[in-house]
């Protein structure tokens, strides 16, 4: 479903991804694992557009994406809840939600997803007309995965979205994840946090210093003592 | 009493012309952090539409005035295009220097295919009518001015809550990146800001132009001068800061016009810049900016 070839991403004369290739298929949910500025947020951010990419190309349902813009990517069904969720603090929480529409032209439709993401984010609901800025930061992330549905994507790609969250939090959007999955969306997730993120998905990447050094199946790696603590720092976090 | 309310008129239409031009140009600077020197030349582009329209065609005096507004909206498009564009991701010094050479640019068409003499525009006599009640007798055109201010902010206020574009200029002007997340185009958002900032450059060019009666080259460098200030005094890249600067400022201005003594009224520009600066003093981000430390990550 997505397939990046060879990706170089670059940042000036540093290279903050080098030659990775990676691959999503229908239905999954890929790890995307490794150390901080590991190239991680780059090879996501170059994926949805939003960074050039110096080499490589980026296929999504077949197509070639390498050149095109965030705005024409997100419009096909790939889109990002980027890392630190970003959500419009001085918006409301409709007006997020709404704005996560705004490539939709069927408006009976967006009513029925804003629905659809209160019911499954009751918190949202309730904090409907607040400015985004006071939510709690899990509010936030939640609000942020929310809007990013709202364009319909058949693919989503998360960027740390347990990044500074509490742990009940994070297993709440963990769970949510498995609920999406089960609703036939795929989903790319950037972590730190190995251990649960592995927990969810079919298979992982893990990427050091802006290479890739091992792929595989998502509970074997789990399993394997030695690759989380050479690579992932024995899973603690 | 009388001398007053006249004033009082007086000094809410000044107020109203900078904070359309303070308006202007704080849309723009709060989604791509440009200060467009050249907006001033959006009053002279309309100035001069009216004035070409007038002597060529134009069957109805009224009908200058969406030729004024259209021919300013038009000229912001033209100069996103083809100025502001190429150098959208440069610094703000790029920007500003890109402005001025915009704004130099256009001037010196209207010297050259025009003339440097002043030209003058006819528009509707009622527009230099006087308004009588009772005793009191106030020009037309400044109730107008602050009337038709009142209705574009409005109109603007509806747009910016309502409308998904609205929206993803406000979201824009905070965060751009993940406003081209939800699939919004770029250069949509930019071009929008740009188009309104236009129409109400035209608005004020209409009644700038009812007042002088006349166009020249130059007419737009003092006018985009004051909405800079009246950005500068509310915070700039605020919205409400550039409307609340911008009446601040005609109405202090005029405030000195009539209090001050004869002898001194010609320093009112130094004294009001005097009392700005000490503003700034007292609030470095301008009256409605917020602070920003460094190292905060939402800049």
């Amino acid at each position: 479903m997505l397939e990046l070839s060879n990706i170089t991403v670059q940042y000036g004369v540093v290279k903050a991804v080098r030659g990775v290739s990676l691959r999503v298929e229908k239905g999954e949910i890929v790890s995307l694992l490794g150390p901080n500025g590991a190239g991680k947020s780059s090879l996501v951010s170059a994926a949805v557009g939003i960074l050039p990419v110096a080499g490589g190309t980026i296929r999504f349902e077949g197509t070639d994406i390498t050149k095109k813009p965030a705005e024409a990517v997100v419009a096909m069904g790939l889109t990002l809840t980027p890392e630190g969720r970003r959500v419009f603090a001085d918006l409301s929480v409709a007006e997020n939600l709404h704005l996560g529409a705004a490539t939709r032209k069927d408006r009976d439709g967006v009513a029925a997803d804003i629905e659809k993401y209160l019911k499954m984010f009751p918190i949202l609901g309730e904090r409907y007309h607040q400015t985004a800025k006071t939510l709690s930061g899990g509010e936030q992330q939640m609000l942020a995965i929310a809007r990013s549905l709202m364009s319909r994507p058949r693919l989503l790609m998360l960027d740390e979205p347990s990044l500074g969250l509490a742990p009940r939090i994070v297993d709440r959007i963990f769970e949510l994840m498995l609920d999406l999955k089960r609703d036939g969306l795929t989903m790319l997730v950037v972590e730190q946090n190995a251990t649960d993120a592995l927990s969810i998905s079919d298979r992982g990447y893990i990427l050091a210093s802006g290479a890739l050094v091992y792929e595989g199946d998502a509970r074997v790696m789990v399993d394997s003592e030695d690759l989380m603590e050479a690579y992932l720092g024995s899973g603690v976090h | 009493m009388e001398y007053f309310i006249q004033q009082l008129v007086n000094a809410l239409s000044v107020g109203s012309e900078y904070a359309l031009l303070a308006l202007g140009l704080a849309i723009v600077f709060s989604i791509i952090g440009l200060v467009n020197f050249a907006h001033g030349e959006l009053i002279t582009v309309a100035g001069y539409a009216m004035f070409f329209a007038a002597t060529t065609w134009l069957p109805n005096p009224w009908m200058a005035l969406p030729i004024g507004i259209g021919g300013a909206a038009l000229a912001a498009i033209v100069f996103e295009k083809v100025a502001f564009r190429a150098i959208r991701n440069a610094s703000t010094n790029t920007g500003i220097l890109t402005a001025f050479g915009v704004s130099i640019v256009v001037q010196n068409i209207f010297v050259i295919f025009v003339a440097t003499r002043p030209k003058p525009v006819q528009t509707p006599a009622f527009l230099s009518s006087m308004i009588e009640i009772g005793s009191l007798t106030v020009p037309t055109l400044q109730v107008l001015e602050t009337v038709v201010t009142a209705i574009a902010i409005a109109t603007l206020l509806i747009i910016l809550k309502k409308t998904t574009i609205g929206m993803a200029m406000r979201a824009a002007s905070k965060d751009f990146m993940a406003v081209r997340l939800m699939g919004i185009k770029a250069n949509w958002v930019i071009q929008s800001a740009f188009i309104i900032s236009g129409l109400l450059a035209g608005i004020a060019a209409v009644f700038i132009i009812s007042r002088r009666g006349a166009v020249d080259p130059f007419m737009g460098s003092v006018p985009v001068l004051k909405a800079f200030v009246a950005c500068v005094l509310g915070g700039l890249g605020s919205l409400q800061g550039a409307v609340i600067g911008g009446v601040a400022l005609g109405v202090f201005e005029v405030l000195l016009q009539v209090t001050l003594p004869q002898e001194i009224t010609a320093y009112r520009d130094a004294i009001v810049f005097g009392v700005v600066g000490l503003v700034l003093v007292a609030f470095p981000q301008g009256l409605l900016g917020r602070k920003v430390e460094l190292g905060d990550k939402e800049a």
